[in-house]
């Protein structure tokens, strides 16, 4: 700070100048909504430039037989977004809201390019595995948010596709999973609670979805989950779960990287069997809602309150019927064990200490073969077995990913040079 | 202020790269805009506008930046003057004098909202350059050196344009100028 000269002047001057010193703390949800609206603007920024170069290369080769024919198609596809997004607008009452409102925007709706490119620019622009992860599996989380919503409303022909892209984040969040386990297994012992109650939320959704589901749209999303390599791959590891439970254990990321051979080998034979298995599974699964509803994790404590825990990144209720170990403080590593309430509330019915990564295994093994013996669900023996599913996963992954970007680049084009037509 | 301004090249900034200055200035950027504005909503406005107008401008941008935070504070500043071009300047009222050893200390915060109020609405009938100085050096702290720099002027101009400020906020504030 320099005030070398600051008392050449009246210091009184400079305090009543310096009342102003002092600024609001600015609301965390708007903060949150305006940075969405910039990295928005910086992922429409980003994607003009390889619609530049294609232009560039298609003046190079192509003759320009009809020019006024070129402009008018970006412009009319614009103007049907443009109407689109200024409707938004003037519905929700301004521009920030645009963004706002696209949180909640549903598949179909005019608002749901925004959320998807909301999503895309947060995935872009995270570098490292565990946030990569934990990212992939809270948009996890919306496409279920989105799959009941559709339901809610009737929507069912956009389930299938939602349902597709559920399995495409939950895919690619193992993938992450398989890549940190081998920098920091702590880290992707985390990540693997959180995909096993992604899972568990995931079965309760499927189980509610196909009993509401007509039965013409029902075919085809029996289709999609009966194609998707997750569910497959899932259904498949029960079969073998069968023989061996406890040695298929989720935190074991690195392990079962070896045994993906025998697996994949296994493969055609049980296909047919695991699919109907699952589905029928699936269908009556109504009866088994309480032990679906059953969750059990182990990770750390993030933050603590009378009504709930964050732990792993994962909220927890806590009331007073929680039993809860003494002396537990933020940092310490904990199993939790709870049920869902309506489907989406973690509520935990003990939080016990855990101390260190050997007894912890221990432990855990020994609980998920309790409950494997008690519940007898389906839904347990999916979790301990995501593991083994990681190479097709990532293929399918892959795929999804280019298909999207596909979609998407025609979308942003097509905002773009309407961007630039209304500048001018 | 950051110690050490290497020159960056606009047109090199990566997506990653851009996310950090939002991260990095957006909220020196709402203080600066809060402190002329006086209003949160309308702060927010001009800190969205602000970057929106930055992302559009280093498309095109051929020169280096050297000092990004000046850069922005210098758009912010602009959208606030265009913003009381649209709608008139708050009131200075001057039923009360303002003497800064009577009143330096309120005790009361409505007293205090009050003389914020009269020292915004004062700040903003100085010309903008003059503002600048102002808001530079005594919130935000720069040296003489730092603020001519961000200004584009020599340390000298710099320091005649800060007397100037000084004395044109003293006739408004404490000697009962004219209202414009």
């Amino acid at each position: 700070m320099n005030t070398n000269n600051q008392h050449d002047y009246d210091s009184g001057l400079v305090k009543l100048i310096q009342l102003l010193r002092e600024t609001p703390e600015r609301d965390a949800q708007v903060v949150e909504s305006r940075k969405e609206q910039f990295l928005s603007e910086l992922e429409d920024l980003f994607a003009e430039q390889p619609a530049e170069a294609v232009s560039g290369l298609r003046r190079l080769f192509l003759p320009r037989k009809n020019p006024s024919r070129q402009v008018l198609r970006p412009r009319l596809a614009f103007s049907a977004l443009l109407a689109a997004l200024l409707l938004a607008v003037f519905l929700f009452g301004g521009a920030g809201v645009t963004v706002y409102a696209a949180q909640s925007a549903l598949p179909g709706d005019s608002l749901y390019a925004v959320k998807s490119r909301l999503e895309r620019t947060r995935l872009s622009l995270t570098a490292n595995d565990y946030q990569l992860a934990s990212i992939q599996l809270s948009l996890a989380h919306v496409r279920l948010d989105e799959i009941e919503g559709l339901i809610r409303e009737k929507r069912f022909r956009q389930v299938s596709e939602t349902t597709r892209q559920f399995e495409s984040h939950l895919a690619a969040a193992i993938e992450a999973m398989r890549r940190l386990a081998e920098k920091d297994p702590e880290r992707a012992s985390q990540i693997a609670n959180q995909i096993t109650l992604v899972l568990n939320r995931y079965t309760q959704v499927l189980s509610k979805m196909l009993a509401d589901l007509p039965l013409e749209v029902k075919t085809e999303v029996e289709d999609t989950i009966s194609n998707s390599p997750v569910l497959r791959k899932v259904s498949e590891s029960n079969e073998n779960a069968n023989g061996n439970e406890n040695e298929n254990e989720a935190r074991q990321e690195n392990e079962n990287e070896a045994s993906n051979d025998n697996q994949n080998d296994n493969d055609n034979a049980n296909e047919n069997e695991a699919r109907n298995e699952n589905l029928n599974d699936n269908g009556k699964s109504q009866d088994d809602t309480k032990s679906l509803k059953d969750f059990s994790f182990i990770g750390f404590v993030e933050s603590m309150s009378a009504q709930e825990w964050r732990i792993s990144g994962i909220r927890v209720a806590v009331n007073a019927a929680t039993r809860i170990d003494a002396n537990i403080k933020a940092g310490d590593r904990v199993e939790v064990k709870g049920q869902y309430i309506s489907g989406q509330t973690a509520q935990a019915s003990e939080i016990r200490l855990r101390k260190t990564d050997r007894q912890e295994n221990t432990n855990d093994r020994q609980t998920q073969g309790n409950e494997n013996d008690n519940g007898a669900n389906e839904n347990e023996r999916q979790n301990e077995n995501r593991s083994g599913n990681q190479n097709e996963n990532v293929n399918q992954n892959q795929n999804d990913n280019s298909n999207d970007n596909d979609k998407d680049d025609t979308n942003d084009n097509d905002k773009d040079d309407s961007n630039d037509n209304d500048n001018d | 202020m950051e110690a050490i301004n290497p020159l960056i090249n606009p047109r090199a900034l990566t997506k990653q790269a851009l996310a950090e200055i939002y991260e990095q200035h957006s909220p020196g950027v709402f203080r600066y805009a809060y402190r002329l504005l006086g209003d949160q909503e309308t702060a927010e406005d001009c800190v969205s506008d602000t970057f929106s107008r930055f992302l559009r401008a280093i498309r095109h941008m051929e020169t280096p930046i050297d000092n990004i935070q000046a850069y922005l504070y210098r758009m912010a500043h602009n959208w606030v003057m265009d913003h009381f071009r649209k709608q008139p300047l708050p009131p200075l009222s001057l039923d009360d004098d303002l003497h800064p050893n009577q009143k330096d200390n309120p005790s009361s915060q409505v007293a205090k909202k009050m003389i914020q109020e009269r020292v915004r609405a004062a700040l903003l009938r100085l010309p903008a350059e003059q503002q600048q100085v102002i808001q530079l050096r005594f919130l935000e702290d720069w040296s003489h050196d730092e603020v001519a720099a961000a200004l584009g002027k020599s340390p000298e101009a710099t320091r005649a344009l800060q007397h100037r400020a000084m004395e044109s906020l003293r006739r408004l504030l404490i000697e009962k100028g004219n209202d414009k």
